[in-house]
């Protein structure tokens, strides 16, 4: 009675094993798929982070190049202002020649004036000396015409003096402006250069926080596929421990339950065994089924 | 001018006279050059006291004190701003020299006497007793000055006539 009863408890012990072992099966073998689906994400993730990392870069080189442009911007500007500086140096040079000019158009102006001054009180002379003063009264008349025509020039030219004069006060404000224009530009180029430099520290930053995302994502594949391994290990120790707890089952068909009970002893043995091969069977799965022979043999030796 | 001058080769006083012609403002006048003794630049002469408003002051003209008058005061219109490029015409009136203060001398005109156009009479007209023609030259009218009425001699202080 007592020998039926412990064939009865194998016998489900048996079942649950086999239930157990299938159950192991079906949820290693979901692990395995998910930690297949985890692998590919993983290689997605990385080929994405590859993109993104490449992409960084050539952000940070394009800021590094903008930052180059905007320091050669920078230096032309600056050069740019100097020239305007010259240039208004230039003019006020030519305003100074032009007031050295125009005062010797004074001095022209001046003498024509005398000269026509002269010319007059010859004719005035001439005319008074009657008949005797008339060849007199010609030369007076020419070099009147004479004094009169240098008068003319140095009024033309005056005129044209101011002129230049005023284009000159016209130039030099426009160069003023231009040059002011320039160091309104030198600052700009400066604000601009300090942008960019910011954007190509950001993109460094970036670039080596992606190297670093880069480098977990390569654990997390190498950790999924040594996962992966495991996994595989897994099924099959399950598929041998499910094929034991069924061949188990067969040979547990050898006793009777009808018949007189027997071999009470050869049960501990053989489920502590059994159970002691099972648990050692987890790790290693090919290596385990001799030994699980073996335990099996044991237990029928001892049996 | 040349060519005038030479064609009045012929006979020049019996035809042409001469006058010297002037501008005070942007009229025209003109006196008989045979009267003026000498063209001068404006140089500031010394003024007196009591003398006519006309009359700027005296310049000593190489021994001679000469009255000098603004022609622009003796028309009424204001005081002459003078400076350097002003001109005193020196001219011999009743026996004395006067220096008449203009804005630029113009020209000499040669005319013959046909030329001298007659001044039109106006009703109560002062001004037509100083001048004794009109002459039309270059599209500008000269008027030619009478200057012994133009400075009469209650004008010309009488310790400097002589």
């Amino acid at each position: 009675m007592q020998f039926r009863e412990l064939v009865t408890q194998i016998h489900a012990a048996t079942n649950e094993v086999e239930n157990a072992a299938a159950e192991i099966a079906s949820g290693t073998n979901d692990l395995s798929k998910r930690t297949e689906q985890a692998a590919s994400s993983l290689e997605e993730t990385a080929a994405s982070t590859e993109q993104l990392s490449a992409t960084v870069k050539q952000n940070a080189e394009n800021a590094a190049n903008a930052n180059q442009l905007a320091d050669e911007a920078n230096g032309t500007a600056s050069r740019g202002g100097e020239v305007a500086g010259r240039a208004v140096t230039a003019m006020s040079g030519i305003e100074g020649s032009a007031q050295k000019i125009s005062d010797i158009i004074g001095v022209i102006d001046e003498i024509a004036f005398q000269t026509n001054l002269l010319a007059l009180n010859a004719s005035v002379e001439a005319a008074r000396a009657g008949e005797a003063g008339k060849g007199f009264a010609v030369v007076a008349q020419e070099v009147r015409q004479l004094a009169q025509r240098s008068a003319q020039a140095a009024s033309d030219i005056k005129i044209l003096i101011q002129d230049s004069n005023g284009q000159v006060k016209e130039g030099v404000q426009l160069v003023n402006q231009a040059g002011e224009a320039l160091t309104e530009i030198v600052g700009s180029i400066g604000k601009v250069a300090g942008i960019v430099r910011d954007i190509a520290g950001a993109s460094q930053e970036q670039a080596a926080g992606v190297q670093e995302i880069n480098s977990s994502v390569a654990s997390m594949d190498q950790m999924t596929q040594q996962n992966s391994a495991l996994v595989e290990q897994s099924t099959a120790a399950a598929r041998a421990l499910s094929d034991q707890a069924g061949r188990l089952g067969e040979l547990m068909g050898f006793f009777k339950l009808d018949g007189s009970g027997a071999g009470q002893p050869r049960r501990p043995a053989a489920s502590g065994k059994s159970a002691g091969a099972a648990r050692a069977r987890s790790k290693p799965a090919v290596s385990q089924q001799p030994a699980m022979a073996n335990a099996a043999d044991d237990g029928w030796n001892e049996f | 001018m040349i060519a005038e001058a030479e064609h009045g080769d012929q006979s020049v006083d019996e035809v042409w006279s001469q006058y010297v012609t002037f501008a005070v403002d942007d009229r025209h006048y003109g006196i008989e050059i045979t009267a003026i003794r000498e063209i001068k630049a404006w140089s500031e002469p010394t003024e007196l006291p009591n003398s006519p408003s006309a009359m700027r002051g005296v310049l000593n003209l190489r021994g001679v004190i000469v009255p000098i008058f603004d022609l622009r005061a003796r028309f009424g219109q204001g005081a002459t701003d003078a400076c350097g490029a002003h001109v005193v015409i020196i001219v011999a009136l009743r026996g004395s020299l006067i220096g008449v203060l203009v804005d630029a001398v113009s020209d000499i005109l040669a005319l013959e006497p046909g030329e001298v156009l007659p001044v039109p009479t106006m009703d109560g007209g002062a001004d037509q007793r100083f001048l004794s023609g009109l002459v039309s030259r270059d599209d500008r009218l000269v008027a030619l000055l009478k200057l012994e009425e133009l400075f009469s001699v209650e004008d010309v202080p009488s310790s400097l006539s002589f």
